[in-house]
């Protein structure tokens, strides 16, 4: 009986061992937005550590602020104590403004991290809570913050500077912009390749709710059937190259908050009726730390000869709400 | 006795299988890392040789025609690096269609020469100093649809626009301009061109010969019938 319990002791501690890893949190903040009291756009960058953190890591924040894509300025701060072995209080927040012009958008994107301490015992960097293996400079959304757990097990660190995450925040059209929602459709070209093969290109737009604009945020393309939409396919084959697509990972739009999603079997081809068999192609939000959010979900039939989306091979016009 | 081996057996086994989850785990985590982080860099230069800030850069990998282009915007020196690409050949393009620089490979506007560059990324590898030339810049054409009768925009339709010297090269847009009900902004390549405007309530509308003249844009306006009832 006693090596029973024995065993189930064993058992519960390994299993503890692997998902009790919470070991202490930081805070990430930043946003940009209008100040109508003093008439100017107000931008704002914080990492805040917990206790615990704090006793092995400083904290630091710098960010950059584009004005209708262009850099306008960069905010940086560093840990209130000042640095070193357990002076550091945790907390890096600063503030900057610009003028204001209500006809352009305005963006950030912040960096947050922490900084491991020198450590006087070992004589190197000691990354007590192994947030290098933990994250490496994932994206989050304003206004979410998220907390950064520890995996452990503590580590020399190579390096002394971690970056946590990265924050995108976007004030357009008069308003801090909302989480993503769906897509806004930008462009939608239709061309034949030297091949013969239709190429359908379009670029899309992630909006909040009320359609504007969000920050630079990540999004990814899966793969269903068209008819049962929860069989997820890994992969799809092109019978006119005889090779298969799988979608890429989670990967940030471009500074004009667009992507491009083409639609094309490519060249060279084999010509009618070769291509992709009709699928079901849907796409997401990826934030970090929760489930992944759907924001849009079509049905592909892509050939040779014809590309059509839910079935229409005639282009969609720009503005156009995919959901 | 038999039972106190079973229970320790189970105990083991259940050991087992959380230790190899949380290795695979791991390496699958590792080799996520591993993967997808081949780099290229470069510039996007005008025909006659000046950078080309805030032009659009996309890396195709080559047999892998579906799904997103991973694209960048150049900075003011025209510069650009795209990261986090897979193993594979690429080719690098860019457009620039506001100022009037068509795709580099686009067969409509330069279907004799394309400028594209081929990449190949193997082993994480960091390719620089890649340089697309861009085409010289097309004249923009500025369009706007409306009701012939009423005046009024028309709120959906199909352009079709077709060289006359290769017919069956065309470009179909749709209404394009975001704000602008009935508008649509295309470019023309240096060769007369077919323009088919289709609309669902509207009789469809060729013009023939048209020919982009030196301005860096034109304007057109279309008049479309009603379909009789």
């Amino acid at each position: 009986m006693r090596k029973y319990f024995f065993c189930l002791i064993l058992a519960g501690s390994f299993c503890l061992s692997i998902s009790l890893d919470v070991k202490a949190t930081v805070y990430t903040h930043a946003n940009v937005g209008y100040e109508p009291e003093i008439g100017a756009v107000r931008a704002f960058v914080g990492t805040q550590a917990d206790y615990d953190t704090t006793l092995y890591y400083c904290s630091e924040a710098y960010g950059y602020v584009f004005q209708d894509g262009v850099e306008i300025g960069g905010l940086y701060v560093y840990d209130e104590g000042g640095g070193g072995y357990q002076a550091c209080v945790g907390r890096a927040m600063t503030e900057t403004y610009f003028p204001y012009d209500p006809n352009a958008e305005y963006d950030i994107e912040s960096f947050h991290e922490v900084d491991v301490i020198f450590h006087q015992v070992y004589l190197e960097y000691y990354d007590y809570y192994n947030y290098i293996e933990y994250t490496y400079g994932e994206q989050i959304m304003f206004p979410s913050n998220y907390s950064f757990v520890g995996l452990g097990p503590p580590q020399v660190s190579g390096v002394r500077d971690i970056l946590l995450g990265v924050i995108t925040g976007a004030f357009t059209a008069g308003a801090v912009a909302g989480q993503p929602h769906h897509l806004k459709l930008v462009s939608d070209n239709i061309t034949t390749a030297s091949c013969g093969s239709v190429r359908r290109l379009m670029k899309f737009r992630v909006v909040d709710s009320t359609g504007r604009r969000t920050g630079r945020v990540k999004v990814v393309e899966t793969i269903q059937d068209h008819r049962y939409p929860s069989i997820r396919y890994p992969n799809i084959y092109n019978g006119c190259q005889g090779s298969y697509y799988t979608p890429s990972r989670c990967r940030e739009v471009d500074r004009d908050n667009t992507f491009t999603d083409q639609l094309w079997v490519g060249c060279p081809s084999a010509g009618d009726p070769c291509g992709f068999m009709l699928f079901r192609s849907q796409w997401w939000w990826c934030p970090r730390g929760t489930p992944q959010v759907s924001l849009t979900a079509n049905v592909y039939d892509v050939t040779h000869g014809r590309v059509a989306v839910n079935g229409n091979t005639a282009p969609y016009s720009a503005g156009t709400d995919f959901y | 006795m038999e039972r106190k081996v079973l229970v320790v057996f189970g105990a083991s086994v259940i050991i087992a299988v959380i230790a190899v989850t949380y290795l695979v785990a791991q390496i699958s985590k590792n080799q996520e890392r591993i993967t997808n982080s081949g780099e290229v860099s470069g510039r996007i230069l005008t025909a006659e040789g000046k950078p080309l800030p805030k032009a659009k850069v996309f890396a195709d990998k080559l047999n892998s025609p579906l799904g997103r282009r991973p694209s960048v915007l150049t900075n003011q020196l025209g510069e650009f690096r795209i990261k986090n690409l897979e193993d594979g050949i690429y080719i690098i393009t860019a457009e620039k269609t506001d100022e009037g620089y068509s795709a580099s490979d686009s067969v409509f506007h330069n279907p004799n020469q394309l400028n594209t560059s081929h990449i190949t990324i193997s082993d994480q590898s960091l390719v620089t100093d890649v340089t697309v030339y861009m085409p010289p810049k097309a004249t923009k054409l500025i369009g706007s649809l409306s009701d012939k009768s009423f005046g009024s925009a028309v709120g959906d339709a199909t352009i079709k626009v077709c060289r006359e010297d290769q017919p069956s090269n065309c470009f179909v847009t749709g209404l394009n301009i975001e704000n602008k009900r009935g508008g649509f902004e295309l470019l023309l390549p240096p060769v007369p061109v077919t323009i088919e405007v289709t609309s669902e309530r509207y009789k469809t509308k060729f013009m023939r010969s048209f020919q982009q003249t030196s301005l860096g844009s034109q304007e057109l306006r279309v008049l479309l019938e009603r379909k009789s009832n």
